[in-house]
């Protein structure tokens, strides 16, 4: 049987995780469609919408059907140029996620409200995930989530009602979230369960209906954020915790929030480092998942795949299932498969085997998309690290703060009270978080053995700058109040909710 | 004996200068610094009414002075005296100390940090429920509206957070220059005014320096950084010792007031370098002046090398103008120069007219999302909606909300205190109020400034993300309260890129233009 590279990467990442983050195209905006259809139970079919957002350069307004266009009474001669203008600026309202496209299918809109939750394709089993975490929260999230999603009074929604309110509605393709085959990751101590414990205080925050209407869409932006959070650390986290557990580490892999303000010191350093660490663990779990799914294929019997065999049936282009049909591109892909086995120096044929599908998963030139790369280019899509971009390189994790306040809002209730430090505390405790702001800062990070080096321009950058800097954001989102003698208390006032 | 007592007060500015502090005052010293303004009027009154007074603030905020200039005329054994709650191990024993004084209604004065006083009252309220009142107090030190507090409990317990006080005002400057400008520094060292220290206080003490010394610091308590008394203290002894106890007679430049005024370490120093620097400082007629005054007087061989050689020349020019502008004889006052900054910002806080303000804030407000846009009488609510992190390629919006529905706010102290201390507020509020909603928009100098600023028409894509978002948050906080029909309105639509702005009325379900 031959392997299919791409299949395996699927497979692996399902074993580890519970869903393919495998995906190129995943957006927060694909996120929040699903956990949102399944937050509802229902999903619409907005065709007029679809056939009205489509860039005119498309399909111009002359070609639209003449029922959606007798919905534009415009003055005038032109009206099919006015119509275009005015599509042209309307679709970006719905295109702000850069989602949106000529069809339903793969489109995710930016979406105010159940009108724009489509039966979207991308992203689902990752949406499943974090629905999940919601609905175990046990908390109102998800009926406080329905109020406000079945509420039309935004701006957006009374914008492009008359293309969406008699839209086909229908049930949406609601299945729960199936746990990986690796672990049950809501087991005490792994970090799944303090992320629902997360959404249970963050719903308590959300708006309630005001006088019989909740037009707040702040709140689904602040549920997304923190979705897309708690998917970055559940991936980064997934290694360690499925590991074998002698190995394992007992605390989160950190993540140190660079507040420094530029990325030339020793915290920003260290913030990089957490950023590789992140990549280097996601692609370790690759590994374990890669192991798992060879060996439930069978690859673990020697009779078949020790040394020679493998190399036979890599000199047989059997082993692998390329989808090339160029000659010379498959001998190629052969070739540098069989250079990656014989180098690797793993004694067990089994164990260089899944070395060796795992680096060549890693490769590009097979064109896999690996969780590394969906968990990286999702972080700086939804603000957890920057530079943003596909291009850039040297990623700092530097949450923007609309994803701070996420976060804070997931360990502090309404009515609490604390320090700064015991909120540096429970972010680090529960999500791996480090700004420089506990004791056990250092510890932490020699655990993973990152080091913040020393500064040769100021004295412990981590506790002095860094946390300088976490603590002024912290205060820029109204969230806390500096006092003399260094106390800084953290409370969320009620107009912050 | 007096000149004993005199010699040694020479060294004590010269420590001041470099940080020492109160506690460490002998008592006639401790007199002699001593700046009076109605906190000693208002204390000495709430302790003949009985009352306790918690000084709360920052170290160096004159707390300890205040508890120690009370102390002649309200003996310690009669009065109950808190001079550093860090004295003791646990609050739980400082608390006791206290419920038991105040359960016998023993009036006092207590000095708490107000780091550890907050700890206080939100851990041990419901063991002593007087911090309840407490912590009340320390919440609503800044009310918006007189009656928006009616319910905290000033009768027995009164807590003052000196962190509001204003420190860089005319009177107390004018007051610190007079201590310490006088006897202080001139008496106790015999050297005819040859001396720095007798050299720089003689100078203070001309009527003309002193009053451009008051203005311009004056002008710095306009930067919102909080500045202690003794900040204020420690910047007047530096710029009149230098932090030298041996007295120079043969000094240069460098000792001269009007260098070591943005020389030293400390909040003053940093505001005045700050402001010295500032592009408001720079004036054409006066700079070039100023400029060919240090050309003469510097020392250069090579033209090209002239403005190396010049420019420090120049800079002590511009710092002896400040002070000495009458002296230098240029035909310009230097006070011309201090009332530039930030007017219009000053103008908007202290505005007379609450009407005016309230509609040139709606205007720039509006602006920001449409300029050139002359809108006072509403505010257009925009929305920004994305689950990305990036900018908004469109902004949504079809609600406005009048202006009746706004109120500008001056923060001011609580009623309770206001004759305790003086407080010039950091910003305005622009205030929605529905029924029982208040939603206030807090309109910092950042915040003015950047709106100002558009009048410049920056592209939507260069502005601050920072601040729209703060302008977004409030707009949608609002949109949570008004209630609109959701099925008509007229909705914009601004796109960022190309700053368009498409407009249709929907009703019925038909668009219309």
């Amino acid at each position: 049987m031959a392997l299919k590279l791409n299949t395996i990467n699927g497979d692996a990442s399902e074993w580890a995780y519970g869903f393919k983050a495998t995906s190129r195209s995943l957006k927060p905006v694909h996120v929040a469609q699903v956990m949102f259809s399944h937050s509802l139970g229902h999903v619409h079919s907005p065709e007029e919408l679809f056939q009205f957002t489509e860039k005119p350069s498309k399909t111009p307004s002359s070609e639209l059907p003449s029922e959606l266009k007798g919905r534009f009474e415009f003055g005038g001669q032109e009206k099919d140029e006015q119509l275009d203008q005015l599509r042209q600026t309307l679709r970006k309202v719905l295109a702000n996620d850069n989602a949106l496209y000529s069809s339903q299918q793969g489109s995710a809109p930016t979406c105010t409200s159940d009108w724009f939750i489509i039966n979207t394709t991308a992203g689902v089993t990752v949406g499943r995930f974090i629905h999940d975490l919601m609905a175990r929260s046990e908390s109102k999230i998800e009926s406080k989530l329905e109020s406000q999603l079945t509420d039309h009074h935004d701006s957006i929604s009374v914008l492009f009602r008359p293309l969406v309110k008699d839209a086909p509605k229908e049930s949406a393709t609601v299945k729960s979230w199936e746990e990986p085959d690796a672990d049950n990751p809501f087991a005490d101590g792994k970090v799944t369960p303090k992320l629902t414990e997360g959404y249970g205080n963050l719903s308590k925050h959300l708006k309630d209906s005001y006088a019989g209407s909740v037009n707040y869409p702040r709140d689904l932006r602040r549920v997304v954020k923190f979705g897309a959070f708690s998917l970055y650390v559940f991936m980064g986290n997934r290694h360690n915790e499925i590991r074998d557990d002698e190995n394992a580490r007992e605390t989160r892999v950190p993540l140190v929030l660079n507040y420094t303000g530029d990325r030339d010191n020793p915290v920003a350093d260290a913030s990089l480092e957490c950023y590789d660490t992140v990549g280097a663990e996601v692609q370790s779990t690759s590994r374990l998942g890669v192991r798992a799914e060879l060996d439930t294929r069978g690859y673990k019997d020697t009779s078949e795949y020790d040394e020679d065999g493998i190399l036979q049936k890599i000199e047989d282009k059997e082993l692998l299932d390329l989808n090339r049909t160029s000659d010379e591109k498959i001998k190629e892909d052969f070739d540098t498969f069989r250079y990656i086995f014989e180098g690797d120096p793993a004694n067990d044929e089994f164990d260089r085997l899944v070395n060796t599908v795992t680096d060549a998963i890693h490769q590009s030139r097979y064109k896999t998309y690996t969780p590394v790369d969906t968990i990286q280019t999702f972080g700086w899509r939804a603000g957890i690290i920057k530079p943003r971009g596909n291009r850039a390189n040297e990623r700092r994790l530097s949450p923007d703060p609309s994803v701070l306040e996420a976060i804070v809002l997931s360990v502090v209730t309404p009515s609490e009270q604390i320090s700064l430090q015991d909120l540096c505390q429970r972010l680090r405790q529960r999500y791996g978080i480090i700004v420089g702001g506990t004791d056990q800062d250092r510890d932490h990070l020699d655990e993973w053995d990152i080091s913040v080096g020393a500064s040769t321009v100021e004295s412990d950058p981590l506790s002095n700058r860094n946390y300088e800097g976490f603590k002024q954001a912290v205060i820029d989102l109204g969230f806390a109040r500096e006092y003399a003698d260094g106390v800084t208390i953290v409370s969320i006032p009620n107009n912050a909710t | 004996m007096t000149t004993q007592r005199k010699s040694t007060d020479k060294n004590f500015l010269a420590n001041l200068a470099r940080g020492g502090f109160a506690e460490s005052l002998a008592p006639h010293q401790r007199r002699q610094i001593h700046i009076g303004t109605d906190l000693d009027k208002y204390l000495e009154d709430a302790l003949d009414d009985g009352k306790q007074v918690i000084l709360t603030g920052n170290p160096g905020d004159g707390k300890t002075q205040h508890i120690l200039m009370r102390q002649d005329e309200y003996p310690p054994d009669e009065y109950y005296y808190l001079l550093d709650a860090s004295e003791y191990a646990d609050y739980g024993e400082l608390l006791s100390e206290w419920n038991e004084k105040f359960q016998n209604d023993v009036p006092g004065v207590l000095a708490i940090n107000d780091g550890p006083l907050y700890e206080m009252a939100t851990s041990y309220s419901d063991k002593y429920p007087f911090l309840q009142s407490v912590q009340s107090q320390l919440q609503n030190q800044i009310v918006y509206d007189d009656d928006e507090d009616e319910e905290t409990d000033f009768d027995e317990i009164i807590v003052i957070d000196l962190n509001n006080r204003d420190v860089l005002t005319h009177r107390i400057i004018t007051r610190a220059v007079d201590n310490f400008a006088g006897e202080f520094a001139l008496e106790g060292h015999d050297h005819s005014g040859t001396c720095h220290i007798q050299h720089n206080a003689k100078k203070l003490q001309e009527e003309r320096i002193k009053e451009n010394l008051v203005d311009f610091l004056t002008q710095l308590g306009n930067y919102e950084r909080h500045v202690t008394v003794r900040d204020l203290l420690n910047y007047l002894c530096y710029i009149i010792t230098a932090g030298l106890k041996d007295c120079q007679t043969n000094f240069g430049p460098e000792l001269e007031y009007y260098n070591l005024a943005f020389e030293g370490n400390g909040a003053v120093f940093d505001l005045a370098r700050r402001r010295f620097q500032s592009p408001d400082l720079v004036h054409p007629f006066v700079d070039s002046r100023l400029w060919a005054i240090s050309e003469q007087e510097a020392e250069f061989a090579d033209r090209d090398e002239a403005s190396e050689v010049v420019e420090p020349h120049f800079n002590q020019k511009k710092r002896q103008f400040l002070f000495e502008d009458e002296m230098l004889d240029i035909g310009y006052e230097s006070r011309s120069l201090f009332q530039s900054l930030q007017y219009d910002f000053i103008n908007h806080r202290n505005g007379m007219s609450q009407e005016g303000s309230k509609e040139q804030l709606v205007k720039l407000l509006n602006g920001y999302f449409l300029p050139n846009t002359s809108k006072r009488s509403e505010l257009q609510l925009w929305l920004s909606h994305r689950y990305r992190s990036r900018s908004s390629l469109a902004l949504v919006s079809r609600t406005s909300v009048p202006k009746s529905q706004f109120k500008i706010q001056r923060p001011r102290l609580h009623p309770a205190i206001r004759d305790a201390i003086g407080y010039t507020p950091g910003h305005t509020a622009l205030t929605y109020t529905n029924r029982e909603s208040k939603i206030r928009l807090s309109i910092t100098r950042s915040l003015y400034r950047a709106l100002g600023a558009l009048d410049a028409d920056i592209p939507y894509t260069l502005r601050n993300r920072d601040v729209e978002q703060q302008i977004l948050e409030f707009m949608e906080e609002i949109e949570y309260h008004e209630t609109h029909s959701e099925e008509t309105g007229t909705v914009a639509v601004k796109d960022t890129e190309t700053g368009r702005v498409e407009e249709v009325d929907i009703n019925n379900d038909i668009y219309r233009r």
